[in-house]
C-alpha cells in the first residue's frame, strides 16, 4: 500500500482523487492547504505527494522543493489548474481536467520507475 | 503629506487591459478545471464502483452511457480550456536594456515618491520593454497601496545586477499585502512569461518585492 499525501485546496476535487486512489489500494492523507501540506508532510513518511500549485497560502511550488529535501523524499506530482511548466524537484507536471484513467496511469508509471 | 494617486501613463493602459484580462481568464481556466477534475474523476469512481459492488450496469447500459458521456463532455470542454491564447505582445524584441523599463518611472504620471538606484553597467534582460514596465509599474502601484498615507514613506527601486539576473527591487517602506493582488499576480505573469520571477521578502523597512529578469 503506497502512502499517498494530497495537496489540493478545492475540496470536491480532492475528495474525489482521494477516493480514487484509495479505490486503487492507496492509503491517502489530506491537506487543503500549504501550511497543512507542510504539517502533514513531516508528520509521516509518503511514498508518493500530489501538491497543486496554486493554494490560498502560497505557491505548491515551495512545498514541492521541501518534500524533495525530506529522507526518503516522496516521488512528488504537479496537478495545477494552471497551465503550468516543469517545477523543480517533481517528477510529473500536470493539468487539471484531463482523463482520469491517464491521470492513474501517469501516477502508477511515476510510482513504478521508481520502486 | 498624502501619496500623490498613481494614474497609468498613456499607452500603457490598453496592455496592462489585456493583462488583466489574461489573469482573469487565467483564473477562470483554472477555476472550471479543478470543477472538471470532480466530474470526471468523480463519473470513473462511480462507475468503477459499480462494476465492482454491483450488476446495475450490465442491467441498464444506459448508465454506462451517461457515465462516458460526462467524462467526454468535461473532456471536450478541458480540450477548448487547453487552447492557447494569443500572446499579449504579437511581435516582440525578446530583450530590451533595463533602462529602458525604468523609464517608466520618470513619467510625469508617476508623481510618489521614488528614489531610484542601479548597479554600473549596461544592463540588458530577456523580456519586451513594454510588459516589464507594465511589471514595474504594478509594483509601484502596489507599493504605493501598502504604503497608504505613510508621509514619510518613499518607495526605494533598486537595480540589481548579479549571477546572470538583474533584479528590480521596489522597497515600498512599508508592508505589502500580498493577498490576492491583481497587479503582484499580474508581475509575477508577466516575469514568468519571459522567465523570470518576482519574489517577495521581509526588508529593514517592512518587505521588498523583486522582479528578477534573466540577464543577457
Amino acid at each position: 500500500m503506497t502512502r499517498v499525501l494530497l495537496v489540493d485546496d478545492t475540496e470536491s476535487a480532492r475528495g474525489v482523487l482521494a477516493a480514487l486512489l484509495e479505490d486503487e489500494g492507496h492509503h491517502v492523507v489530506e491537506a487543503g492547504s500549504l501550511a497543512e501540506g507542510r504539517q502533514r508532510a513531516v508528520s509521516g513518511t509518503f511514498e508518493l505527494a500530489i501538491v497543486d500549485r496554486l493554494l490560498p497560502d502560497g505557491d505548491g511550488s515551495e512545498l514541492v522543493r521541501e518534500l524533495s529535501q525530506l529522507k526518503p523524499a516522496p516521488v512528488v506530482v504537479v496537478l495545477s489548474g494552471a497551465a503550468t511548466e516543469q517545477v523543480a524537484g517533481a517528477k510529473l507536471c500536470l493539468v487539471k481536467g484531463g482523463s482520469p484513467v491517464e491521470l492513474l496511469e501517469a501516477i502508477a508509471g511515476v510510482l513504478g520507475k521508481t520502486r | 503629506m498624502s501619496p500623490v494617486p498613481l494614474a497609468r501613463p498613456l499607452g500603457m493602459t490598453e496592455l496592462f487591459s489585456r493583462f488583466v484580462a489574461e489573469e482573469a481568464t487565467a483564473g477562470l481556466r483554472h477555476d472550471i478545471r479543478n470543477r472538471l477534475t470532480a466530474l470526471r474523476n468523480g463519473a470513473f469512481y462511480v462507475q468503477r464502483r459499480l462494476e465492482k459492488e454491483t450488476e446495475l450496469i450490465g442491467r441498464d447500459p444506459r448508465l454506462l452511457k451517461f457515465l462516458t458521456q460526462i467524462d467526454q463532455e468535461a473532456g471536450a470542454i478541458a480540450e477548448v480550456l487547453g487552447s492557447r491564447l494569443p500572446p499579449v505582445t504579437e511581435v516582440a524584441p525578446v530583450e530590451c536594456g533595463i533602462d529602458e523599463v525604468t523609464a517608466i518611472l520618470e513619467s510625469t504620471t508617476v508623481l510618489r515618491a521614488v528614489e531610484l538606484t542601479r548597479d554600473d553597467g549596461a544592463l540588458r534582460v530577456k523580456g519586451n520593454a513594454a510588459e516589464l514596465q507594465v511589471a514595474l509599474f504594478c509594483l509601484i502601484e502596489n507599493a504605493a497601496e501598502a504604503a497608504g498615507t505613510l508621509a514619510d514613506a518613499t518607495t526605494r527601486v533598486h537595480v540589481r545586477a548579479r549571477d546572470g539576473w538583474v533584479t528590480l527591487e521596489v522597497d515600498p517602506g512599508s508592508d505589502i499585502d500580498t493577498a490576492e493582488r491583481l497587479g503582484l499576480k499580474i508581475s509575477k505573469r508577466v516575469a514568468e512569461r519571459w522567465g523570470g520571477k518576482l519574489e517577495l521578502s521581509r526588508s529593514e523597512r517592512g518587505a521588498m518585492a523583486a522582479l528578477k529578469l534573466r540577464a543577457t
